[in-house]
């Protein structure tokens, strides 16, 4: 009988209760690894908080847990612009050595491009995963392109690709992330899409007595604010108000201003019973970078979505259900399609719910399977 | 010398680590044990060929302690197989009864550097010696000691004489000198004595996952709420610890202190604006039996609202002629 392969797993991410998009992400690549035959440690760079909840829940996924302060200066300079080395911890690499020495592993894991330099402190025998969660090379001129400030990290192409060349594997959540970097030239890049398992089934469910009713959950960072408050004007300045319910929760929900038929219900304790109270979920973004879970998040639940083209960036080649150019031609739409008091078409939209999401799960499979292949072929 | 042999390889292992590349190293006892000059020099990794019962813990640096890794040969015989097979070093207490030494994992002679040691009557040497190459190994006897040295460690050392007892003194000289913020050499009335500071969570021990979970929450050397703590001491000889005990609420003239055979008291107890400086005079301990003490303190010196905790720890041992 064989010892399990260990992987280490480092991360900034506060990942128990997985209530973030990228601590679900590192999630979901730690039950892969489960599953692949794994024994997990994590070596936690301490940015969002240690508790005992937090030390008692990783115990039970993780063998070994090392935690580090987090002392790097994270200095921001003029224009916004980020440097990897200052955004680094170099205690994690002393850790991470002296965890390698100790419990010797086959795979290293670590998220985020400012989280690459630990992979050099690990041997030439470890195979070095890095799972970039976005792209950040002049991450800042998203912003600046939507007259926004420049929030976290942004970098330039030559740190990002510096990065990118520290793993054996690069993981981009996104077809066109992946296709970016392979254009700069990056041959270690795979491509790995976000998908969560279906925990309700696509169909017309609604009660009797509830009007169709839209829903749009998405924490209160600048581009969502942004966003809903753009789709809501939009829908409330062409003459009728619109006639069905929008309910908006989770950390947003206070930045919204007061619409007729806007229902706030700020944060929610549980995913689904936002997804139960609503029927279409909405995604009017106006750009970011990314991840947007809330692409995705809703067909998990069983419920249509409606977006904008920035909205479903990375998943627009599988998309079947409409994509709107911007907030504009969304509340057009809307307005057309839901405007009366019979909704038109709605039977059409969970359909192509389904398709949508029947080609997310055959794209995630066959990526999954790609990145397994190459990681055994690695060990 | 009067130190054990214990000490002896200890203080080998550690002068060997500060001056090769070595890798992970491993030290296998039946009992539980802290290495501590060894520890002192780089993370060290422990097979128990009987079940501890303790968990304890290793310091990370800018980080929470994490617990250190001791893995019990009985129960997780692949993990201690394939620790020693990744070790650059192991060190091994030879077991005094051969069935103990049954338990020794049937590791395939690799290229690891061994040192073996023990009472040359142990039981345990004809099961011991099966996982070294045959070819490559160097005996060096004195008195009831044997040591069954890997040739690699020889060369490394510059000859066979390095392993005699006569040349603990040089080791801890050039220990000292690689981490001397560890280790310091003095004098005690013409005797050398050497003096290991080590960072207090590296010697404290829990009996339970309570402790263990504050514990690592907290990244202090705990006592529990009841006022128990439990060492896990780095030497087995006779030694002196000073120990400086904190949020103590009342005098801890009455502490009482156990081995495994008989209880202390203080040799010395100093009141500080740190707390109390506690002074022990530990007696030799058995070559086979785990190396712990075990403290109780006076239940009105325990605070309702805390944790007493160790905060310097210290141990010295004079290397008698």
């Amino acid at each position: 009988m064989s010892m399990k392969p260990r992987a280490l797993v480092v991360c900034f991410n506060r990942l128990l209760p997985a209530n973030q998009g990228n601590s679900r992400r590192i999630m979901q690549l730690v039950g892969f690894y489960q599953r692949q035959g794994f024994e997990l440690d994590l070596l936690y760079h301490n940015e969002e908080g240690f508790d005992a909840g937090l030390s008692h829940a990783l115990a039970k996924v993780f063998s070994r847990v090392t935690v580090v302060r987090s002392t790097a200066p994270k200095t921001i300079h003029p224009g916004h612009v980020c440097r990897i080395d200052e955004w680094y911890d170099a205690a994690l690499s002393a850790a991470a050595r002296e965890m390698h020495r100790l419990r010797g592993y086959s795979v290293a894991h670590a998220n985020y491009i400012w989280y690459s330099p630990v992979l050099e402190a690990l041997g030439k025998s470890v195979v070095k995963v890095l799972d970039t969660h976005d792209a950040f090379a002049e991450r800042r001129a998203k912003y600046l392109a939507a007259n926004m400030v420049p929030q976290w990290f942004s970098t330039s192409y030559d740190e990002e690709d510096a990065a990118l060349r520290r793993a054996d594997a690069a993981l981009a959540i996104q077809k066109e992330e992946a296709a970016g970097f392979a254009t700069r030239g990056h041959r270690n890049i795979l491509y790995l899409p976000y998908v969560e398992p279906l925990v309700r089934n696509f169909e017309d469910d609604r009660p009797e007595d509830r009007p169709l009713t839209f829903g749009y959950l998405a924490s209160g960072n600048d581009w969502n604010i942004l966003s809903i408050n753009d789709l809501l004007t939009k829908l409330n300045t062409r003459g009728n108000s619109f006639p069905h319910p929008i309910v908006v929760a989770g950390g947003v929900t206070k930045h919204v201003r007061d619409y007729q038929g806007v229902v706030k219900l700020g944060f929610v304790q549980q995913l689904h019973s936002f997804y139960d109270a609503v029927d279409v979920a909405l995604n009017p973004m106006v750009g970011g970078t990314g991840l947007k879970i809330k692409t995705v998040e809703p067909l998990c639940y069983g419920k249509p979505v409606l977006s904008t083209r920035s909205g479903v960036e990375g998943v627009s080649h599988l998309w079947q259900m409409p994509i709107y150019e911007d907030t504009e031609a969304m509340a057009a739409d809307m307005i057309l399609r839901f405007g009366r008091t019979e909704p038109q078409g709605f039977g059409q939209l969970i359909q192509q719910a389904m398709q949508t999401r029947a080609s997310l799960d055959s794209e995630y499979d066959l990526q999954l399977g790609r990145f397994s292949a190459w990681l055994k072929s690695r060990l | 010398m009067k130190i054990s042999a214990e000490v002896l390889v200890d203080l080998i292992a550690a002068d060997l680590v500060s001056q090769s590349k070595i890798g992970l190293v491993t030290v296998i006892h039946e009992a539980v044990r802290v290495f501590g000059l060894l520890e002192a020099s780089c993370g060290v990794a422990y097979v128990n060929l009987r079940t501890p019962k303790y968990t304890d813990f290793r310091p990370v640096a800018g980080g929470l302690p994490t617990p250190k890794e001791r893995i019990s040969a009985i129960t997780h015989p692949v993990a201690a197989k394939s620790m020693i097979e990744r070790s650059g070093l192991v060190v091994m207490c030879v077991p005094g009864d051969a069935g103990v030494a049954a338990c020794l994992p049937p590791v395939v002679p690799g290229k690891q550097w061994w040192i073996l040691y023990g009472d040359r009557r142990a039981a345990g040497w004809s099961r011991a010696s099966q996982l070294m190459r045959e070819s490559d190994v160097a005996l060096i006897e004195f008195g009831t000691t044997r040591v069954l040295v890997s040739a690699d460690v020889v060369e490394a050392l510059g000859g066979s004489r390095q392993l005699l007892p006569e040349s603990a003194l040089r080791h801890a000289e050039s220990v000292a000198r690689a981490h001397p913020q560890r280790l310091s050499i003095d004098s005690s009335g013409g005797t050398p004595r050497m003096r290991l500071i080590a960072e207090p969570v590296r010697w404290i021990a829990a009996g339970n996952d309570w402790l263990t979970h504050n514990l690592l929450q907290e990244g202090r050397a705990l006592f529990s709420t009841r006022g128990l703590g439990s060492l896990i001491v780095p030497w087995v000889d006779r030694c002196t610890l000073l120990l400086l005990l904190r949020n103590v609420r009342d005098r801890v003239d009455d502490l009482v202190i156990a081995t495994e055979y008989e209880v202390l008291r203080p040799a010395r107890v100093d009141y500080t604006e740190h707390g109390a400086v506690l002074a022990i005079n530990q007696p030799a301990l058995h070559a086979w039996r785990d190396a712990m003490l075990h403290l109780e303190l006076p239940r009105s010196a325990v605070p309702g609202d805390g944790f007493c905790d160790i905060g310097a720890l210290s141990a010295s041992l004079e290397l008698a002629a």
